[in-house]
């Protein structure tokens, strides 16, 4: 049975609220929370279904962008520093994780990848500081920086479509 | 006894000690009012006798909320509106202060309450746009007068770096509050850290200046409210914050002519460059709050669902973020500074 889906279960909550309990509140409290709740709600149905292409897509770009970071920069005289790195991000490749339930998230398979999603971003973190530590003006460096500066605007920007701020692109 | 009579005594009993030649102390009118998202406010109003003359001002108490997304010093900011007395400036008179929470729970401040309002959307829904323009420039104007005040007067701190310091402050939050470790947002601090300009001066930074920090009618800009964030630093700061896109004049005087008329009453020209970083700075003390909104509520010391889905703001403010570092070069150096 899929009728009625979230998004219509969603729509249709915030309009009853809407329409049938907003109005029987006075201005105050209580109906600036109601505001906010049903403001919620009208996101969450532009949005419900599309946090399983965000979760992967991000994961695949942090995968790339990062194995490419740490390949380049174990290259380098600077490579010891980063394997620790390497070994985590081919963990995260595998599937060596060790707790895939994550609070919120009830399918198995999109809680996994939820906190492979959080793995890599602590991990892109720690690379990120790594990197600032070393010689800016070192070409290879800076290299690396901008792969990673590239990466950024694109989590932003797909984060900007997850949340509803813009459309979904085909 | 009922709440307000309780209420009212342990108001009494702050006044007492706040104001001692005052005798036969009264409030009338006592009732609750709002103070905003991070705050519980009352306004009533004050009679008393002192050096035999009758004596009486309308008050407002304004009392810290549990699991507010502002983490402020009212002790601080009592002490800034102290030291603004008779700067000139249109602040609130600062009657007392209650930093043990005996009469809410929670540190309280009473301020003298000024006529006018500070309804940020009707500010905003102007039709005309006369009206709000026109309080848009006095803005300009009492802002510069805000930063050409004596810092010392308030009583803040000022360390070797504050510029750096209030980036860091602002870094601490965010990795206090975060759910997830958000490398977009990491590196954008360690950016600003980076590419923090050298202030050409250092002033009374009010910290939240903006449409709703702001008393007016129909005669223009009554007081300038809310000074929990006030800090010394770079000046800028303010404009910036001012013309941030959620409540930003725009429409009614666009950036470009308040910053004009900022100079003009300055008495000095600002760095077109150094206003950019404090717009990117602007952008990264928001997604500050709104991590920290959204964590008041997910972790249970906040049920204000108006916070729930703050962390939704964020997205928008680093897209800004990143659209202003790239517009300009920033590794050459600023020739306006």
């Amino acid at each position: 049975m899929l009728q009625p889906n979230p998004g219509k279960l969603l729509r249709s909550l915030a309009a009853s609220l809407t329409d049938a309990v907003l109005p029987e509140l006075e201005k105050g409290n209580g109906y600036r929370q109601l505001k906010a709740a049903i403001h919620l709600l009208k996101r969450l149905q532009r949005t419900w279904d599309l946090y399983n292409d965000k979760v992967h897509s991000d994961n695949t770009d942090f995968l790339e962008t990062c194995g490419s970071v740490i390949e380049i920069i174990s290259g380098t005289d600077y490579g010891q520093k980063f394997s620790d790195l390497q070994l985590q991000l081919k963990e995260v490749r595998t599937g060596a994780i060790d707790d895939a339930s994550v609070d919120g998230i009830n399918d198995p398979e999109l809680a996994r990848a939820t906190r492979t999603n959080l793995d890599l971003q602590a991990l892109t973190c720690e690379l990120e500081q790594r990197l600032a530590e070393l010689p800016g003006d070192d070409p290879v460096v800076a290299k690396c920086c901008a792969l990673l500066s590239k990466l950024y605007r694109r989590l932003v920007l797909r984060d900007s479509v997850y949340i509803g701020d813009k459309p979904v692109v085909e | 006894m009922s709440d307000n009579q309780t209420l009212e005594e342990r108001i009494l009993n702050v006044l007492q000690t706040a104001l001692p030649n005052a005798i036969n102390i009264r409030l009338t009118g006592l009732q609750r009012t709002f103070g905003g998202n991070a705050r519980q406010a009352w306004s009533f109003d004050l009679v008393w006798q002192e050096n035999s003359e009758a004596r009486e001002m309308p008050c407002i108490l304004l009392s810290q909320m549990p699991g507010s997304h502002v983490d402020s010093d009212i002790e601080m900011e009592y002490g800034v509106l102290n030291g603004l007395t008779g700067s000139g400036l249109c602040t609130p008179a600062a009657i007392a202060l209650d930093a043990d929470g005996t009469i809410t729970g929670g540190a309280a401040i009473i301020l003298e309450r000024l006529e006018g309002k500070a309804d940020v959307v009707a500010f905003l829904k102007d039709a005309t746009g006369g009206s709000s323009r026109d309080i848009t420039g006095q803005l300009a104007a009492i802002t510069a007068g805000l930063h050409k005040v004596s810092w010392e007067v308030t009583g803040l701190k000022c360390g070797d770096n504050p510029v750096l310091a209030q980036i860091k402050e602002w870094e601490n939050i965010f990795i206090q509050h975060r759910q997830e470790p958000n490398p977009p947002m990491a590196y954008l601090f360690r950016w600003m850290k980076k590419n923090a300009p050298e202030p050409t001066r250092l002033s009374l930074v009010h910290g939240d200046l903006r449409p709703g920090n702001f008393l007016y009618d129909s005669e223009g800009i009554t007081a300038l409210l809310d000074w929990e964030m006030a800090h010394v630093g770079d000046p800028l700061e303010d404009v910036a914050w001012i013309y941030r896109a959620l409540w930003s004049p725009e429409k009614f005087l666009p950036l470009d002519e308040f910053v004009s008329l900022y100079e003009q009453n300055l008495g000095q020209r600002v760095s077109r460059r150094t206003l950019k970083f404090y717009q990117i700075f602007s952008e990264m003390k928001f997604a500050a709050l709104s991590v920290t909104a959204s964590y008041s509520v997910a972790s249970g010391e906040s049920a204000n669902m108006r916070h729930a889905d703050r962390a939704a703001k964020v997205p928008e403010c680093l897209r800004i973020c990143f659209e202003l570092i790239d517009s300009e070069d920033w590794e050459v150096p600023d020739v306006a500074a």
